[in-house]
Protein backbone atom coordinates (compact mmCIF):
# COMPACT_ATOMS: atom_id res chain seq x y z
CA UNK A 1 0.00 0.00 0.00
CA UNK A 2 1.66 3.20 -1.15
CA UNK A 3 1.86 6.20 1.13
CA UNK A 4 -1.08 8.60 1.14
CA UNK A 5 -3.39 6.11 -0.50
CA UNK A 6 -6.75 5.56 1.08
CA UNK A 7 -8.18 2.13 1.70
CA UNK A 8 -10.95 0.40 3.60
CA UNK A 9 -10.58 -3.15 4.85
CA UNK A 10 -13.51 -4.96 6.38
CA UNK A 11 -13.02 -8.35 7.96
CA UNK A 12 -16.00 -10.47 8.90
CA UNK A 13 -18.09 -7.47 9.94
CA UNK A 14 -21.30 -8.30 11.75
CA UNK A 15 -23.89 -5.86 13.00
CA UNK A 16 -26.66 -7.00 15.29
CA UNK A 17 -29.36 -4.69 16.52
CA UNK A 18 -31.01 -5.47 19.78
CA UNK A 19 -34.62 -4.59 19.31
CA UNK A 20 -36.04 -3.32 22.55
CA UNK A 21 -39.77 -3.09 22.94
CA UNK A 22 -38.96 0.50 23.76
CA UNK A 23 -35.41 1.63 23.01
CA UNK A 24 -34.68 3.23 26.31
CA UNK A 25 -36.32 1.49 29.15
CA UNK A 26 -38.07 3.60 31.71
CA UNK A 27 -37.44 2.90 35.35
CA UNK A 28 -40.70 1.04 35.56
CA UNK A 29 -39.53 -1.43 32.97
CA UNK A 30 -36.10 -1.56 34.51
CA UNK A 31 -37.54 -2.88 37.72
CA UNK A 32 -40.56 -4.77 36.47
CA UNK A 33 -39.64 -6.39 33.20
CA UNK A 34 -36.88 -8.74 34.42
CA UNK A 35 -39.46 -10.08 36.88
CA UNK A 36 -42.16 -10.45 34.30
CA UNK A 37 -40.45 -11.81 31.25
CA UNK A 38 -36.74 -11.08 31.31
CA UNK A 39 -35.23 -8.39 29.12
CA UNK A 40 -37.55 -7.99 26.23
CA UNK A 41 -35.14 -7.96 23.36
CA UNK A 42 -34.93 -9.75 20.10
CA UNK A 43 -31.93 -9.65 17.83
CA UNK A 44 -31.84 -8.50 14.28
CA UNK A 45 -28.79 -9.24 12.20
CA UNK A 46 -28.37 -6.32 9.81
CA UNK A 47 -24.97 -7.45 8.54
CA UNK A 48 -23.58 -10.96 8.54
CA UNK A 49 -19.86 -11.50 8.16
CA UNK A 50 -19.05 -8.89 5.53
CA UNK A 51 -15.48 -9.11 4.24
CA UNK A 52 -14.41 -6.51 1.71
CA UNK A 53 -11.37 -4.65 0.50
CA UNK A 54 -11.92 -1.29 -1.10
CA UNK A 55 -8.80 0.20 -2.62
CA UNK A 56 -7.61 3.63 -3.59
CA UNK A 57 -9.31 4.84 -6.75
CA UNK A 58 -12.27 2.50 -6.57
CA UNK A 59 -15.77 3.72 -7.39
CA UNK A 60 -18.17 1.39 -5.65
CA UNK A 61 -21.92 1.22 -5.73
CA UNK A 62 -24.10 -0.76 -3.33
CA UNK A 63 -27.40 -2.04 -4.64
CA UNK A 64 -30.07 -4.32 -3.26
CA UNK A 65 -33.63 -4.35 -1.97
CA UNK A 66 -34.73 -2.31 1.04
CA UNK A 67 -33.47 -3.79 4.27
CA UNK A 68 -30.52 -5.48 2.58
CA UNK A 69 -28.05 -3.76 4.88
CA UNK A 70 -26.66 -1.18 2.44
CA UNK A 71 -27.16 1.79 4.72
CA UNK A 72 -25.94 -0.15 7.74
CA UNK A 73 -22.73 -0.98 5.91
CA UNK A 74 -22.35 2.68 4.97
CA UNK A 75 -22.80 3.70 8.59
CA UNK A 76 -20.23 1.16 9.73
CA UNK A 77 -17.68 2.56 7.30
CA UNK A 78 -18.55 6.12 8.36
CA UNK A 79 -17.95 5.17 11.99
CA UNK A 80 -21.53 5.94 13.02
CA UNK A 81 -22.24 2.36 14.07
CA UNK A 82 -19.60 0.34 15.89
CA UNK A 83 -19.58 -3.19 14.41
CA UNK A 84 -20.85 -5.93 16.72
CA UNK A 85 -18.16 -8.29 15.48
CA UNK A 86 -15.29 -8.24 13.03
CA UNK A 87 -12.67 -5.66 12.31
CA UNK A 88 -12.37 -2.58 10.16
CA UNK A 89 -9.23 -0.72 9.28
CA UNK A 90 -9.17 2.29 7.05
CA UNK A 91 -7.01 5.18 6.01
CA UNK A 92 -8.26 8.47 4.65
CA UNK A 93 -10.58 11.21 5.79
CA UNK A 94 -14.19 10.15 5.51
CA UNK A 95 -16.79 12.54 4.18
CA UNK A 96 -20.17 10.96 4.81
CA UNK A 97 -23.02 12.67 2.96
CA UNK A 98 -25.82 10.55 4.29
CA UNK A 99 -28.24 13.41 4.44
CA UNK A 100 -28.01 16.92 3.05
CA UNK A 101 -27.22 19.49 5.69
CA UNK A 102 -27.17 17.00 8.55
CA UNK A 103 -25.28 19.46 10.71
CA UNK A 104 -27.41 22.51 9.98
CA UNK A 105 -28.90 24.35 12.91
CA UNK A 106 -32.03 26.21 11.78
CA UNK A 107 -31.47 28.97 14.33
CA UNK A 108 -28.05 29.92 13.04
CA UNK A 109 -27.44 32.16 10.06
CA UNK A 110 -26.27 30.91 6.69
CA UNK A 111 -22.73 32.03 7.38
CA UNK A 112 -22.61 30.41 10.82
CA UNK A 113 -24.00 27.20 9.40
CA UNK A 114 -21.34 27.10 6.72
CA UNK A 115 -18.68 27.19 9.42
CA UNK A 116 -20.45 24.67 11.64
CA UNK A 117 -21.04 22.24 8.82
CA UNK A 118 -17.51 22.65 7.52
CA UNK A 119 -16.16 21.92 11.00
CA UNK A 120 -18.31 18.81 11.30
CA UNK A 121 -16.96 17.61 7.97
CA UNK A 122 -13.41 18.26 9.14
CA UNK A 123 -12.53 21.58 7.50
CA UNK A 124 -10.72 24.15 9.65
CA UNK A 125 -12.28 27.57 10.05
CA UNK A 126 -9.60 29.45 8.12
CA UNK A 127 -10.12 27.24 5.12
CA UNK A 128 -13.89 27.51 5.35
CA UNK A 129 -13.48 31.30 5.51
CA UNK A 130 -11.38 31.19 2.36
CA UNK A 131 -13.95 29.11 0.55
CA UNK A 132 -16.98 31.03 1.72
CA UNK A 133 -17.26 33.27 -1.39
CA UNK A 134 -17.15 30.28 -3.69
CA UNK A 135 -19.69 28.42 -1.60
CA UNK A 136 -22.08 31.37 -1.63
CA UNK A 137 -21.61 31.94 -5.33
CA UNK A 138 -22.29 28.34 -6.21
CA UNK A 139 -25.34 28.15 -3.96
CA UNK A 140 -26.85 31.24 -5.67
CA UNK A 141 -28.13 32.49 -2.35
CA UNK A 142 -28.60 36.29 -2.40
CA UNK A 143 -25.81 37.91 -0.31
CA UNK A 144 -28.21 39.61 2.08
CA UNK A 145 -29.46 36.18 3.15
CA UNK A 146 -26.00 35.24 4.37
CA UNK A 147 -26.66 36.69 7.81
CA UNK A 148 -30.26 35.55 8.08
CA UNK A 149 -31.25 32.51 10.13
CA UNK A 150 -31.66 29.56 7.82
CA UNK A 151 -35.03 28.78 9.30
CA UNK A 152 -36.19 31.61 7.03
CA UNK A 153 -34.66 29.98 3.96
CA UNK A 154 -36.80 28.15 1.48
CA UNK A 155 -36.14 24.43 1.41
CA UNK A 156 -34.51 24.87 -1.99
CA UNK A 157 -32.12 27.50 -0.63
CA UNK A 158 -31.22 25.29 2.28
CA UNK A 159 -30.59 22.34 0.00
CA UNK A 160 -28.39 24.45 -2.28
CA UNK A 161 -26.38 25.75 0.63
CA UNK A 162 -25.86 22.27 2.06
CA UNK A 163 -24.83 20.95 -1.33
CA UNK A 164 -22.44 23.83 -1.95
CA UNK A 165 -20.71 23.38 1.40
CA UNK A 166 -20.27 19.66 0.82
CA UNK A 167 -18.94 20.16 -2.71
CA UNK A 168 -16.23 22.54 -1.53
CA UNK A 169 -14.63 19.81 0.52
CA UNK A 170 -11.82 17.69 -0.79
CA UNK A 171 -13.07 14.27 0.15
CA UNK A 172 -10.76 11.31 0.42
CA UNK A 173 -13.33 8.67 1.19
CA UNK A 174 -16.68 9.87 -0.04
CA UNK A 175 -19.83 8.17 1.19
CA UNK A 176 -23.09 9.05 -0.53
CA UNK A 177 -26.53 7.79 0.37
CA UNK A 178 -28.78 8.97 -2.42
CA UNK A 179 -28.43 12.60 -1.55
CA UNK A 180 -29.25 13.78 -5.04
CA UNK A 181 -32.18 15.73 -3.73
CA UNK A 182 -34.65 18.21 -5.12
CA UNK A 183 -34.10 21.73 -6.39
CA UNK A 184 -35.03 23.61 -9.51
CA UNK A 185 -34.01 22.15 -12.84
CA UNK A 186 -31.28 24.67 -13.45
CA UNK A 187 -29.57 23.93 -10.16
CA UNK A 188 -29.91 20.17 -10.48
CA UNK A 189 -28.10 20.28 -13.80
CA UNK A 190 -25.33 22.43 -12.36
CA UNK A 191 -25.18 20.25 -9.26
CA UNK A 192 -24.94 17.05 -11.25
CA UNK A 193 -22.00 18.44 -13.19
CA UNK A 194 -20.29 19.55 -9.96
CA UNK A 195 -21.08 16.21 -8.39
CA UNK A 196 -19.18 14.37 -11.11
CA UNK A 197 -16.09 16.53 -10.62
CA UNK A 198 -16.44 16.03 -6.90
CA UNK A 199 -16.71 12.27 -7.24
CA UNK A 200 -13.77 12.24 -9.64
CA UNK A 201 -11.53 13.95 -7.08
CA UNK A 202 -12.30 11.50 -4.26
CA UNK A 203 -9.90 8.68 -3.51
CA UNK A 204 -12.71 6.26 -2.85
CA UNK A 205 -16.41 6.55 -3.55
CA UNK A 206 -19.10 4.42 -1.97
CA UNK A 207 -22.58 5.13 -3.23
CA UNK A 208 -25.88 3.61 -2.21
CA UNK A 209 -28.59 4.00 -4.79
CA UNK A 210 -31.64 2.40 -6.33
CA UNK A 211 -31.00 4.27 -9.55
CA UNK A 212 -29.21 1.64 -11.64
CA UNK A 213 -28.65 4.13 -14.46
CA UNK A 214 -26.73 6.37 -12.10
CA UNK A 215 -24.89 3.37 -10.66
CA UNK A 216 -23.67 2.39 -14.12
CA UNK A 217 -22.50 5.89 -14.96
CA UNK A 218 -20.40 6.65 -11.84
CA UNK A 219 -19.15 3.31 -10.58
CA UNK A 220 -17.00 0.51 -11.90
CA UNK A 221 -17.50 -1.94 -9.09
CA UNK A 222 -20.88 -3.05 -7.84
CA UNK A 223 -21.88 -4.95 -4.74
CA UNK A 224 -25.32 -6.50 -4.61
CA UNK A 225 -26.50 -7.06 -1.08
CA UNK A 226 -29.44 -8.91 0.36
CA UNK A 227 -30.37 -9.86 3.93
CA UNK A 228 -27.09 -8.57 5.33
CA UNK A 229 -24.89 -10.57 2.98
CA UNK A 230 -23.00 -9.87 -0.21
CA UNK A 231 -24.78 -11.69 -3.03
CA UNK A 232 -22.43 -10.64 -5.81
CA UNK A 233 -19.38 -8.45 -6.04
CA UNK A 234 -17.91 -7.53 -9.40
CA UNK A 235 -17.83 -5.06 -12.29
CA UNK A 236 -21.06 -3.07 -12.78
CA UNK A 237 -21.51 -4.57 -16.24
CA UNK A 238 -21.82 -8.00 -14.68
CA UNK A 239 -23.58 -7.49 -11.35
CA UNK A 240 -26.27 -5.04 -12.42
CA UNK A 241 -27.68 -7.29 -15.20
CA UNK A 242 -27.72 -10.19 -12.75
CA UNK A 243 -29.56 -8.06 -10.20
CA UNK A 244 -32.04 -6.87 -12.81
CA UNK A 245 -32.66 -10.46 -13.85
CA UNK A 246 -33.29 -11.43 -10.25
CA UNK A 247 -35.72 -8.53 -9.86
CA UNK A 248 -37.63 -9.71 -12.93
CA UNK A 249 -37.93 -13.25 -11.62
CA UNK A 250 -39.08 -11.95 -8.27
CA UNK A 251 -41.70 -9.87 -10.07
CA UNK A 252 -43.10 -12.78 -12.02
CA UNK A 253 -43.06 -15.17 -9.05
CA UNK A 254 -43.91 -12.99 -6.07
CA UNK A 255 -44.72 -15.97 -3.88
CA UNK A 256 -41.23 -17.43 -4.18
CA UNK A 257 -39.53 -14.64 -2.25
CA UNK A 258 -42.09 -12.91 -0.11
CA UNK A 259 -39.83 -10.49 1.73
CA UNK A 260 -37.33 -9.53 -0.94
CA UNK B 1 -4.73 4.80 27.71
CA UNK B 2 -8.36 4.83 26.71
CA UNK B 3 -8.58 8.30 28.15
CA UNK B 4 -5.66 9.55 26.06
CA UNK B 5 -7.28 8.14 22.96
CA UNK B 6 -10.44 9.99 23.88
CA UNK B 7 -8.46 13.21 24.16
CA UNK B 8 -6.85 12.72 20.77
CA UNK B 9 -10.26 12.20 19.17
CA UNK B 10 -11.51 15.36 20.84
CA UNK B 11 -8.56 17.34 19.60
CA UNK B 12 -9.39 16.39 16.03
CA UNK B 13 -12.88 17.76 16.52
CA UNK B 14 -12.03 20.87 18.52
CA UNK B 15 -13.31 23.06 15.70
CA UNK B 16 -16.75 21.47 16.04
CA UNK B 17 -16.62 21.94 19.78
CA UNK B 18 -15.79 25.62 19.37
CA UNK B 19 -18.62 26.06 16.92
CA UNK B 20 -21.11 24.35 19.22
CA UNK B 21 -20.06 26.48 22.18
CA UNK B 22 -20.30 29.73 20.27
CA UNK B 23 -23.67 28.89 18.76
CA UNK B 24 -24.99 27.94 22.18
CA UNK B 25 -23.89 31.30 23.57
CA UNK B 26 -25.15 33.27 20.59
CA UNK B 27 -28.52 31.62 20.33
CA UNK B 28 -29.68 31.88 23.88
CA UNK B 29 -30.03 35.62 23.86
CA UNK B 30 -30.36 36.29 20.15
CA UNK B 31 -33.24 38.63 19.36
CA UNK B 32 -33.69 39.56 22.99
CA UNK B 33 -33.31 43.27 23.62
CA UNK B 34 -30.79 42.95 26.43
CA UNK B 35 -28.93 40.12 24.74
CA UNK B 36 -26.01 38.97 26.79
CA UNK B 37 -26.95 41.49 29.45
CA UNK B 38 -29.33 38.82 30.67
CA UNK B 39 -26.50 36.68 31.91
CA UNK B 40 -25.45 39.57 34.16
CA UNK B 41 -28.98 40.50 35.10
CA UNK B 42 -30.31 37.03 35.77
CA UNK B 43 -28.15 36.25 38.83
CA UNK B 44 -28.64 39.76 40.16
CA UNK B 45 -32.41 39.48 39.99
CA UNK B 46 -32.43 36.00 41.50
CA UNK B 47 -30.26 37.41 44.23
CA UNK B 48 -32.59 40.30 44.93
CA UNK B 49 -35.54 37.93 45.21
CA UNK B 50 -33.72 35.61 47.54
CA UNK B 51 -32.47 38.49 49.67
CA UNK B 52 -35.97 39.94 49.96
CA UNK B 53 -37.47 36.61 50.93
CA UNK B 54 -34.84 35.16 53.18
CA UNK B 55 -32.79 37.91 54.81
CA UNK B 56 -35.08 38.03 57.88
CA UNK B 57 -35.49 34.30 58.25
CA UNK B 58 -31.89 33.31 57.83
CA UNK B 59 -30.41 35.46 60.58
CA UNK B 60 -27.69 37.27 58.70
CA UNK B 61 -26.11 40.20 60.48
CA UNK B 62 -26.62 42.65 57.64
CA UNK B 63 -28.14 42.73 54.19
CA UNK B 64 -24.68 43.34 52.71
CA UNK B 65 -23.27 40.28 54.39
CA UNK B 66 -26.23 38.22 53.25
CA UNK B 67 -25.89 39.35 49.65
CA UNK B 68 -22.22 38.54 49.55
CA UNK B 69 -22.73 35.12 51.07
CA UNK B 70 -25.68 34.08 48.92
CA UNK B 71 -24.01 35.31 45.78
CA UNK B 72 -20.82 33.41 46.55
CA UNK B 73 -22.80 30.16 46.72
CA UNK B 74 -25.33 30.90 44.02
CA UNK B 75 -22.86 31.58 41.24
CA UNK B 76 -21.18 28.14 41.39
CA UNK B 77 -24.58 26.54 41.99
CA UNK B 78 -26.04 28.06 38.82
CA UNK B 79 -23.07 26.78 36.84
CA UNK B 80 -23.64 23.30 38.27
CA UNK B 81 -27.36 23.10 37.58
CA UNK B 82 -27.17 24.79 34.19
CA UNK B 83 -24.49 22.45 32.97
CA UNK B 84 -26.04 19.28 34.37
CA UNK B 85 -29.55 19.89 33.08
CA UNK B 86 -28.62 21.06 29.58
CA UNK B 87 -25.55 18.83 29.33
CA UNK B 88 -27.55 15.84 30.49
CA UNK B 89 -29.87 16.25 27.52
CA UNK B 90 -27.15 17.19 25.06
CA UNK B 91 -26.65 13.78 23.47
CA UNK B 92 -30.40 13.24 23.17
CA UNK B 93 -30.88 16.66 21.62
CA UNK B 94 -28.29 15.98 18.96
CA UNK B 95 -29.74 12.63 17.97
CA UNK B 96 -30.37 13.74 14.38
CA UNK B 97 -26.74 14.70 13.92
CA UNK B 98 -25.28 11.69 15.72
CA UNK B 99 -27.18 9.33 13.45
CA UNK B 100 -25.83 10.88 10.28
CA UNK B 101 -22.22 11.58 10.91
CA UNK B 102 -19.49 10.36 13.20
CA UNK B 103 -18.65 12.77 15.99
CA UNK B 104 -17.17 11.86 19.37
CA UNK B 105 -20.24 12.00 21.60
CA UNK B 106 -18.23 13.65 24.35
CA UNK B 107 -18.24 16.97 22.51
CA UNK B 108 -21.96 17.46 23.13
CA UNK B 109 -21.84 17.59 26.94
CA UNK B 110 -18.52 19.42 26.78
CA UNK B 111 -19.98 22.12 24.53
CA UNK B 112 -22.69 22.76 27.11
CA UNK B 113 -20.14 22.71 29.90
CA UNK B 114 -17.96 25.35 28.25
CA UNK B 115 -20.92 27.56 27.37
CA UNK B 116 -22.16 27.44 30.96
CA UNK B 117 -18.62 28.17 32.11
CA UNK B 118 -18.67 31.40 30.12
CA UNK B 119 -21.95 32.25 31.85
CA UNK B 120 -20.29 31.49 35.16
CA UNK B 121 -17.56 34.02 34.41
CA UNK B 122 -20.20 36.63 33.56
CA UNK B 123 -22.00 35.82 36.80
CA UNK B 124 -18.77 36.32 38.71
CA UNK B 125 -18.36 39.68 37.01
CA UNK B 126 -21.89 40.61 38.07
CA UNK B 127 -21.00 39.56 41.59
CA UNK B 128 -18.01 41.88 41.67
CA UNK B 129 -19.98 44.80 40.27
CA UNK B 130 -22.75 44.42 42.84
CA UNK B 131 -20.39 43.84 45.67
CA UNK B 132 -18.25 46.84 44.89
CA UNK B 133 -21.36 48.98 45.39
CA UNK B 134 -22.04 47.56 48.83
CA UNK B 135 -18.95 46.86 50.81
CA UNK B 136 -16.04 45.45 49.02
CA UNK B 137 -12.79 44.96 50.79
CA UNK B 138 -10.49 43.31 48.28
CA UNK B 139 -8.47 40.60 49.92
CA UNK B 140 -5.52 38.52 48.86
CA UNK B 141 -7.78 35.50 49.14
CA UNK B 142 -9.28 36.45 45.77
CA UNK B 143 -6.09 35.19 44.14
CA UNK B 144 -7.21 31.69 45.11
CA UNK B 145 -10.44 31.98 43.14
CA UNK B 146 -9.00 30.25 40.03
CA UNK B 147 -8.15 27.24 42.22
CA UNK B 148 -11.69 26.94 43.55
CA UNK B 149 -13.00 27.44 40.01
CA UNK B 150 -10.83 24.68 38.60
CA UNK B 151 -12.12 22.27 41.24
CA UNK B 152 -15.71 23.31 40.54
CA UNK B 153 -15.17 22.86 36.82
CA UNK B 154 -13.79 19.34 37.21
CA UNK B 155 -16.65 18.32 39.46
CA UNK B 156 -19.31 19.66 37.11
CA UNK B 157 -17.59 18.10 34.12
CA UNK B 158 -17.76 14.65 35.69
CA UNK B 159 -21.44 14.91 36.60
CA UNK B 160 -22.47 16.47 33.27
CA UNK B 161 -20.67 13.88 31.17
CA UNK B 162 -22.12 10.98 33.15
CA UNK B 163 -25.65 12.37 32.94
CA UNK B 164 -25.34 12.90 29.18
CA UNK B 165 -24.82 9.15 28.71
CA UNK B 166 -27.16 7.93 31.43
CA UNK B 167 -30.08 10.03 30.18
CA UNK B 168 -30.00 8.18 26.87
CA UNK B 169 -30.41 4.83 28.59
CA UNK B 170 -32.82 5.88 31.30
CA UNK B 171 -35.14 8.58 30.05
CA UNK B 172 -36.60 9.09 33.51
CA UNK B 173 -33.28 10.51 34.63
CA UNK B 174 -33.95 13.94 33.16
CA UNK B 175 -37.16 14.34 35.12
CA UNK B 176 -35.67 12.89 38.25
CA UNK B 177 -32.72 15.27 38.01
CA UNK B 178 -34.75 18.45 38.21
CA UNK B 179 -36.37 17.17 41.39
CA UNK B 180 -33.04 16.11 42.85
CA UNK B 181 -31.55 19.50 42.07
CA UNK B 182 -34.37 21.24 43.90
CA UNK B 183 -33.73 19.08 46.91
CA UNK B 184 -29.99 19.62 46.64
CA UNK B 185 -30.46 23.38 46.52
CA UNK B 186 -31.98 23.34 49.98
CA UNK B 187 -29.63 20.64 51.23
CA UNK B 188 -26.66 22.83 50.40
CA UNK B 189 -25.89 25.96 52.41
CA UNK B 190 -26.51 28.65 49.78
CA UNK B 191 -29.40 30.69 51.10
CA UNK B 192 -28.55 29.84 54.71
CA UNK B 193 -25.33 29.47 56.60
CA UNK B 194 -24.02 26.19 57.88
CA UNK B 195 -24.07 27.40 61.45
CA UNK B 196 -27.83 27.92 61.59
CA UNK B 197 -28.24 24.15 61.43
CA UNK B 198 -28.38 22.36 64.79
CA UNK B 199 -25.26 20.34 65.51
CA UNK B 200 -26.96 16.95 65.25
CA UNK B 201 -28.02 17.70 61.67
CA UNK B 202 -25.01 19.65 60.54
CA UNK B 203 -22.74 16.61 60.16
CA UNK B 204 -25.06 15.40 57.39
CA UNK B 205 -23.70 18.18 55.20
CA UNK B 206 -20.43 16.29 54.98
CA UNK B 207 -22.17 13.68 52.82
CA UNK B 208 -23.25 16.26 50.27
CA UNK B 209 -20.47 16.57 47.70
CA UNK B 210 -21.69 20.01 46.64
CA UNK B 211 -21.05 21.35 50.11
CA UNK B 212 -17.35 20.57 49.75
CA UNK B 213 -17.19 22.11 46.30
CA UNK B 214 -18.90 25.36 47.31
CA UNK B 215 -17.15 25.87 50.67
CA UNK B 216 -13.98 27.39 49.14
CA UNK B 217 -16.17 29.95 47.34
CA UNK B 218 -17.77 30.93 50.62
CA UNK B 219 -14.36 31.26 52.25
CA UNK B 220 -12.82 33.30 49.47
CA UNK B 221 -15.72 35.50 48.39
CA UNK B 222 -17.86 35.89 51.48
CA UNK B 223 -15.40 35.61 54.34
CA UNK B 224 -12.45 37.01 52.43
CA UNK B 225 -10.17 34.32 53.79
CA UNK B 226 -8.00 31.67 52.24
CA UNK B 227 -9.75 28.30 52.58
CA UNK B 228 -8.03 26.03 55.11
CA UNK B 229 -6.00 23.15 53.75
CA UNK B 230 -8.52 20.44 54.64
CA UNK B 231 -11.19 22.36 52.74
CA UNK B 232 -9.02 22.33 49.62
CA UNK B 233 -8.25 18.66 50.15
CA UNK B 234 -11.87 17.59 50.44
CA UNK B 235 -13.00 19.72 47.50
CA UNK B 236 -10.22 18.46 45.26
CA UNK B 237 -10.89 14.84 46.27
CA UNK B 238 -14.61 15.12 45.59
CA UNK B 239 -13.96 16.74 42.19
CA UNK B 240 -11.36 14.12 41.23
CA UNK B 241 -13.75 11.29 42.09
CA UNK B 242 -16.61 12.94 40.16
CA UNK B 243 -14.47 13.53 37.07
CA UNK B 244 -13.00 10.01 37.10
CA UNK B 245 -16.27 8.20 37.72
CA UNK B 246 -18.14 10.46 35.28
CA UNK B 247 -15.74 9.81 32.43
CA UNK B 248 -15.59 6.13 33.25
CA UNK B 249 -19.39 5.87 33.03
CA UNK B 250 -19.40 7.81 29.80
CA UNK B 251 -16.73 5.66 28.19
CA UNK B 252 -18.56 2.50 29.23
CA UNK B 253 -21.81 3.67 27.70
CA UNK B 254 -20.53 5.63 24.70
CA UNK B 255 -19.97 2.76 22.27
CA UNK B 256 -23.57 1.63 22.25
CA UNK B 257 -25.23 5.01 22.73
CA UNK B 258 -26.09 5.14 19.04
CA UNK B 259 -28.25 2.03 19.34
CA UNK B 260 -30.27 3.50 22.18
CA UNK B 261 -31.15 6.85 20.64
Amino acid sequence: MADGESYIRLRDIGLTFKLYANKSFSMREMFLSPLKHGWQTSDFEALKGITLDILHGERLVLIGPNGAGKSSLLKIVAGIYPPTSGEMTLRGRITPLIEMGAGFNPELTGRENVFLNAAILGVPRAEAQRRLPKIMEFSEIPPHFLDTGIKYYSSGMMMRLAFSVAMELEPQILILDEVFASGDGHFVEKATRRMREFIASAHILILVTHDLQLARSVAQRCIWMDHGCVVQDGPVGQVIPAYEAALRTADTQPAAKPNA
Amino acid sequence: MAFLQELRKLNAFREVLRNLVSSDLKLRFRRSFLGYGWSLLYPVLTMVILAAVFSKIMKFESAAEMILYVFAGLVPWNFFVGSCLAGGNSVLNNEALIKKIYLPKLIFPLAVLFARFVDFLFNLAALFIIVSFISFKPSWALLLLPGATLILFLFIEGVTVALAAINVYVRDAAHLMSVIFQLAFYATPIIYREDILPGNVRYLLEFNPLVHIIRPFHSILAAGQAPPLEQWGMAAAVAAVAATVGHWIFMRLERNLIFRL
